[in-house]
């Protein structure tokens, strides 16, 4: 087990749902982790699987009504962040935690300059003068590697592409040194070449300032290229949990295993690629026992029924599933 | 540099938004009304009245008397307060605006003028120049429109954001406060409070803004509605910042657009209930020169002197036809759905 300083943020029996006029919808549901100090840890699973309202939900930003977190912890130095008030959540907002989001395009405000929304940011959690917050801005750009970050830092949002607005949100998020990135799905609207910058980009951040990033994505590739350690979430639930190595050499749970099957680089080419049968059904009606039950080559009589619980196999490497449950430690 | 060159040749979206409005010929030409009214209205003192723009008298030179508040200013100045029946003696000069006749400047001997040569636009019962009053009802009636306007919009800007950014109970609170706005029917309400209060243009424009806010208002909360789930809302949210800020700062530059569209129908209605009202006797008091005022003494003689009715219907005909173009003119040119 990690050493408690060596966790940046820790996740307990999260649950955050949506109360729809269809129902409730569950749409995290009893989720823990630990984003590790200086590490990247990536969620990744399919849309819909709770991955983003997960993040939503650590800086307390999940639409409510209809969200609202019913229970659990997220505990980010030594308190837990669903028990603070308002004002001092506001304050680790953007300063001890920050986040990007998936579409650089629509994440700036069109109205203002880019140097405006990060000085905004500057001066509001670091009280700095408007000059040295202009300067700090363009030092910023700079540092995330914006050509005339002089001149940029006068750009309007849609004077940029989409590489170099998702450059500026780093920058923005990095504005008052965080302690933990969370960074929803950042290179999903970019190109692929743009992409394999932006996770440079993001490691070498990561090793200047020894922050903790928790990727959020649904590309294995992503996962390969930057996580120390996954999560994979499937339908509300955490059903593995590996170093990135182990996961990629010996998936355990049939979801990831199916996940890992369906990569085109890992078939024949020219041959069918290989699907997991079926949808992510609704939120608002998950199956009962195991929710992959109804998708899953190995489904047992038990499946149907209960629910299985997370079970640590070997080191760090555990999983939520009937097939593995047999000598397993508990969590 | 082509980073640098870049930078000049980009586009704002107000400049698109111009680019766009400027190719509808009806919208200019609105526009151009409004801001001849609006110069006018501005310039009144120096287009008609009885006051001389300069005055050189007893040796002294006075510069813009016009521009004097009234007859006590006048007369502390220690000038004439009847200049209509002042000329210049030798030494002396008097530079007069074109149309030098005051709005409120009687001459019984010259009552009920066609049109002609001296009143271009004849004059009323009391020979009074039409052209003057309906030049000095400009005045009113632009006031009265901004400032109305003016008044709707705060209102209506600040409960529908807060209407929309909210939701929950604070939106259903103040959808129900507009919805008993609407179900009023507002012209009896205006000309009931009216009833009571006296009749001051303050009191006018007080209560037209007060009645009017409810469109700006559900417009203002549609927007919000849409804004509020844009990711730099989130995004904004995620930097720390607090509610107030958000609104003001962030959401309510994106939400702007229909308020200056729904602004510039606002200022057509607001002219009209003005009219209505004086017209009614609720609203500006004679002497004063409104013109709905103006239509409300042409009454009287509307069988032969055709230039009192016709006139300042048609000053209230154009400006109204004027703020309705420039606001259809906005609406198409802020909608990219019709950009090219």
């Amino acid at each position: 087990m990690l050493n408690q300083d060596h966790i940046a943020l820790s996740i307990r029996n999260l649950r955050t749902w949506f109360h729809t006029d269809q129902g409730i919808a569950r749409a995290v549901d009893d989720v823990s982790f630990d984003v590790p100090t200086g590490k990247t840890l990536a969620v990744v699973g399919e849309s819909g699987c709770g991955k983003s309202v997960t993040a939503l939900s650590i800086l307390r930003l999940v639409p409510t009504p209809p969200g609202r977190i019913e229970g659990g912890e997220i505990l980010f130095g030594g308190q837990d962040l669903l028990e603070l008030p308002l004002g001092e959540m506001r304050a680790i907002r953007g300063n001890d935690i920050s986040m990007i989001f998936q579409e650089p395009m629509t994440s700036m405000n069109p109205v203002f300059r880019v140097g405006g929304q990060i000085m905004a940011a500057i001066r509001l959690h670091r009280g700095l003068s408007k000059d040295e917050a202009r300067r700090e801005a363009i030092a910023l750009l700079d540092r995330v590697g914006i050509p005339a970050p002089e001149l940029r830092v006068n750009d309007y949002p849609h004077h940029m592409s989409g590489g170099m607005l998702q450059r500026v949100m780093i920058a923005l998020a990095l504005a008052c040194g965080p302690k933990v990135l969370i960074a929803d799905e950042p290179t999903t609207a970019l190109d692929v070449t743009i992409q394999a910058q932006i996770l440079d980009l993001l490691k070498t951040l990561q090793k200047d300032t020894g922050m903790a990033i928790m990727l959020i994505t649904h590309d294995l590739g992503v996962v390969a290229e930057v996580a120390d350690e996954v999560v994979v979430m499937y339908a509300g639930k955490k059903v593995e949990q590996a170093p990135v190595n182990r996961l990629f050499a010996a998936p355990r749970h049939p979801y990831t295993q199916g996940l890992f099957a369906s990569l085109p680089a890992t078939q024949q080419p020219g041959a069918r690629l290989h699907t997991i049968d079926g949808n992510v059904p609704a939120a608002t009606d998950f199956p009962r026992g195991c929710r992959f039950h109804p998708r899953c080559p190995k489904a047992m009589a038990r499946c149907r029924d209960e629910e299985p619980p997370f079970r640590i196999l070997e080191e760090r490497h555990g999983t939520a599933c009937w097939l593995h449950a047999e000598g397993g430690m508990a969590p | 540099m082509d980073v640098v060159k870049q930078h000049r040749s980009r586009e704002g979206y107000w400049r698109l938004v111009w680019r766009q409005f400027r190719k509808n010929r009806f919208a200019m030409a609105g526009l151009v009304i409004v801001l001849f009214l609006a110069g006018v209205a501005l310039l009144a003192p120096f287009l008609a009245g009885d006051v001389p723009v300069y005055l050189l008298k007893d040796g002294r030179s006075y510069w813009f008397p016009n521009l004097y508040r009234g007859y006590q200013d006048l007369v502390a100045e220690n000038l004439y307060a009847n200049f209509d029946r002042w000329s210049p003696g030798p030494g002396e000069m008097a530079i007069r605006p074109p149309i030098a006749y005051g709005p409120l400047q009687q001459d019984i001997l010259n009552a009920l003028a066609a049109p002609g040569a001296k009143h271009w636009l004849g004059t009323d019962d009391r020979g009074r120049d039409v052209l003057s009053r309906i030049i000095w009802g400009t005045r009113i009636a632009m006031l009265v429109g901004i400032v109305a306007v003016g008044i709707s919009a705060v209102i209506g800007v600040i409960l529908g954001a807060l209407a929309g950014y909210y939701g929950g109970w604070v939106d259903a609170v103040i959808l129900r406060f507009i919805e008993v706005m609407l179900v009023l029917p507002t012209f009896f309400l205006i000309i009931t409070v009216m009833a009571f209060l006296p009749p001051s243009i303050y009191n006018i424009m007080a209560v037209i803004g007060l009645t009017g806010w409810t469109g700006i208002a559900r417009l203002v909360r549609g927007e919000f509605l849409k804004q509020r789930r844009q990711d730099y809302a989130t995004a904004a949210r995620a930097t720390g910042l607090g509610d107030g800020r958000i609104i003001f700062r962030h959401i309510l530059p994106n939400a702007l657009s229909p308020v200056f569209v729904s602004a510039s129908f606002g200022v057509a209605g607001a002219i009209l209930t003005e009219s209505a009202l004086s017209f009614l006797g609720f609203g500006i008091q004679p002497p004063t020169a409104s013109w709905g005022e103006l239509l409300k003494q042409a009454q009287t003689h509307v069988d032969f002197a055709w230039w009192l009715v016709v006139f300042p219907g048609l000053a209230i005909f154009i400006t109204v036809t004027a703020f309705n173009l420039v606001g259809e003119g906005l609406r198409d040119a802020m909608d990219p759905r019709l950009r090219q």
